[in-house]
């Protein structure tokens, strides 16, 4: 009888856990991969592998978040390798746009998310990691740290020259954009 | 250069923090840290930007069906004849804990969120642990859960203030024993703690207050500190909520004294220097951040506080 409570607690204590992290890790995934399908797929995998390795977790002061989000991260770096052939862009799928009902809006939401995955493309493997797990897994940089294996300071670092690297790609394609449209406006008879 | 270029990381980080994590505008961040907002504003708006622009609500039926994977693997796991994690979970003595290594340590973190839910016994008990104990490892657990479930930055604080006193105390344990490479960790995560502390409660602050040596009186930090402090712009709930950490860390210190003073009490007469001396180093450290503060709590350091 006792038995069957705990298992029952220990089974709400994995549960817990799942229901606080499984948002985070499927937008953390669908961010690395650009797919929100396989986000899903590699998300309920990641708690199956929490369930395997509880048993390896150890406390040396890294939070179980980062250890969850490393599962996560080892898992879409495999997949990435796996797919390396692919030609297409993987961060272009267009599973990764939810639907509304405004058609219009969907066209242009798919336009700009297009837009930012390839702009997130030129960073470093680096930088796109520190904003995957900072915007999207939301974690601390504390966290992002621990699931990195680098210092606190690192990764600050890391998480600030990212955002100045996108900073300066979305402004230039401003530029362009603009640069685009005076000449069109030029040729006009 | 290098120290600027620290500073500013750490207040894009806060600022980060705010902005995405707990939805504060880009705006707030701005106005509290005016000497960095050009460099802050297309920072932060990239992110957010990002943010929204790549945010998606996952499908609820895959979220049901990762649920019901998990579900069923859990089920077969505790079907196995032995080693089920659950047995060592939830209660069994502390004894059990002290077989295989792996086993005591493994489910230190599901223990937490079990305690979180219900409440045992193990988790009472296990508040008195100190390292190198079997239930320290769950001690630890619980803490992480306490901090991942607490949101608000102030809240935060108080925690992380109440965790430095304990791995204050912990260390006058294991220091009256002898163990001095426990201790020296200890220090480093009590002192860790209490910079937790300032980068939620003094966010923006660019001096460590922790390594600033504390003033002669409890009433006034050092000159160095209190001109960074005066350009910290509080307003009335930040004095509030100040004002509370004060009081945190002023109960948390009588608690570390008296622990310090029963450990010396106990200890023959060579391990007392020893003690004596890791209390102050631990103490000065506590007590810089308490006098900072307090004098934050006390100053009127913003036009906010006049209204």
């Amino acid at each position: 009888m006792q038995g069957s409570d705990q298992e029952r607690q220990g089974a709400a204590a994995l549960s817990d856990l799942f229901e606080a992290n499984y948002e985070r890790v499927v937008r953390y995934i669908a961010v690395r991969t650009g797919s929100r399908d396989l986000a899903e797929d590699l998300a309920s995998e990641v708690f199956l592998r929490a369930v395997e390795k509880i048993d390896t977790f150890q406390w040396r002061g890294i939070p179980i978040q980062a250890w969850l989000f490393r599962i996560a991260h080892n898992l879409a770096v495999d997949h990435l390798r796996s797919n390396s052939h692919r030609k297409s862009s993987p961060l272009e799928d267009a599973d990764f746009v939810a639907s509304t009902d405004n058609p219009e809006a969907e066209v242009l939401q798919t336009l700009q998310r297009e837009e930012l995955m390839k702009v997130m493309e030129t960073l470093t493997p680096g930088q796109r990691e520190i904003v995957s797990l900072r915007f999207f897994g939301g974690l601390t940089s504390t966290e992002a740290a621990a699931v990195m294996k680098r210092s606190n300071g690192a990764v600050r670092e890391l998480q600030s020259s990212a955002l100045k690297a996108m900073r300066r790609v979305l402004d230039s394609k401003n530029q362009g954009s603009v640069e685009v449209s005076l000449e069109a406006e030029e040729r006009r008879p | 250069m290098k120290r600027q270029q620290e500073e500013f990381t750490q207040v894009l980080d806060q600022c980060l923090d705010n902005v995405i994590q707990e939805g504060a505008t880009v705006e707030s961040c701005l106005q509290r840290y005016p000497q960095h907002a050009a460099q802050l504003r297309p920072l932060l708006t990239t992110a957010l930007e990002t943010r929204r622009t790549l945010d998606f609500t996952s499908n609820s039926s895959a979220k049901d069906r990762a649920r019901l994977a998990l579900q069923t693997a859990l089920r077969q796991r505790n079907a196995r004849p032995r080693r089920s994690v659950w047995g060592l979970l939830v209660g069994v003595s502390a004894q059990l804990l002290v077989g295989p290594r792996r086993w005591a340590v493994a489910t230190a973190a599901a223990v937490a969120l079990l305690v979180v839910v219900g409440g045992t016994g193990m988790v009472a008990a296990s508040s008195e642990s100190v390292p190198g104990q079997p239930l320290y490892q769950v001690k630890r657990a619980v803490e992480q859960v306490r901090l991942t479930t607490t949101f608000n930055n102030q809240a935060k604080a108080q925690l992380h203030a109440s965790l430095a006193s304990r791995r204050s105390q912990e260390l006058a344990v294991v220091a009256a024993r002898g163990d001095t490479k426990r201790a020296d960790r200890l220090a480093i995560e009590a002192e860790q703690q209490l910079q937790q502390v300032q980068d939620n409660a003094l966010p923006g602050l660019p001096v460590t207050v922790t390594q600033v040596a504390p003033g002669p009186e409890l009433n006034a930090p050092p000159q160095e500190l209190i001109d960074e402090m005066k350009l910290l712009k509080l307003d009335v709930a930040d004095k509030r909520s100040l004002q509370a950490l004060q009081r945190r860390l002023e109960i948390e210190q009588k608690v570390q004294d008296k622990v310090f003073q029963e450990q010396m009490r106990k200890s023959p007469e060579p391990a007392r220097k020893g003690l004596e001396a890791a209390q102050q180093a631990t103490r000065q450290k506590y007590q810089a951040m308490l006098q900072a503060v307090k004098w934050l709590a006390e100053e009127d350091t913003s036009q906010g506080d006049t209204k």
